[in-house]
């Protein structure tokens, strides 16, 4: 079970990225009630500070290229599977960074690159996982986070 | 007036969302030059008038707080103005980078109106 705080907060960063950056906004609708559509992209990167762990999302091919296509302002039917990629990897670096600013705010952090996520979502060793879906406009985005 | 810009980014992706919100933002930009790091950013520099800088901070070769400090170190480029933009908005962070010479940061995700604020701020001699 995800800790009150971590939940409001991790909402507040991805609204605050998928509004600003991508134009679109959290819908009040029940995640579990959203079919899962296949295939997927999933980034994942790593993060080390006061807060060291994993961080990672995936949403439906379909949603990640109009992710892609409102961050960088092209069609989305027009896009490669690189730059969707990598605009998910942007979108998860931006998620991490405002959900851990929110937590401390004095000291810095350090976020590795984002990279393709073909791992399980599993904790390891003594690492806390935590899971959230959230329903866009435009389909379904996965959230994960492992704080060790 | 406007202004060459350069954008310091290890993604190819960031740089292009970067410039996308530049030109969204209102700023005039005349032109927007790209680097990957600290070390092709020294060498757009070498060859290229640049008014402005937008760095991130994480990257290979040369990060962003080297190129802003070398940048300050420079007698010939200590006046260019030096904007970081990064997902860390760690006082800690913040202070270093000014310290070392940027005349502004700004945090991921932000929005035209931000940026634009930003540039202007910095082009008449402020800092954001």
């Amino acid at each position: 079970m995800i800790p009150h705080a971590f939940e409001v907060e991790l909402q507040n960063a991805v609204t605050d990225v998928l509004e600003s950056m991508c134009f679109l906004s959290l819908l009040d609708q029940d995640a579990a009630a959203t079919a899962a559509e296949t295939p997927s992209v999933a980034r994942r990167l790593d993060f080390r500070g006061s807060f060291s762990g994993s961080f990672g999302l995936r949403a439906p091919l379909e949603t990640a290229s109009i992710f892609a296509g409102n961050l960088l302002g092209q069609d989305h039917e027009e896009l490669t599977e690189q730059e969707i990629g990598d605009s998910v990897g942007e979108i998860a670096n931006m998620i991490c960074g405002s959900f851990l600013c929110r937590l401390e705010t004095k000291q810095p952090f350090d976020l590795t690159t984002p990279v393709v996520d073909a791992t399980s979502e599993a904790g390891e060793g003594s690492m806390q996982r935590f899971t959230k879906d959230f329903v866009v406009e435009g389909g379904l985005l996965h959230t994960w986070l492992r704080i060790g | 007036m406007s202004y060459n810009v350069l954008i310091v980014d290890d993604s190819p992706s960031m740089r292009k969302i970067i410039r996308r919100v530049i030109n969204l933002s209102g700023f005039d930009a005349t032109t927007c030059l790209e680097a990957g790091d600290g070390v092709e950013a020294l060498s757009v520099l070498d060859s290229s008038a640049v008014d402005l800088v937008l760095t991130d901070i994480n990257m290979p070769n040369m990060n962003g707080e080297e190129l802003v400090a070398r940048l300050a170190a420079d007698p010939k480029r200590s006046t260019i103005p030096v904007l970081v933009i990064s997902t860390d908005r760690s006082e800690e962070r913040i202070r270093k980078l000014i310290m070392l010479g940027a005349c502004g940061y700004i945090t991921k995700p932000f929005v035209p109106e931000t940026l634009g604020a930003a540039l202007s701020q910095i082009v008449h001699g402020g800092q954001a």
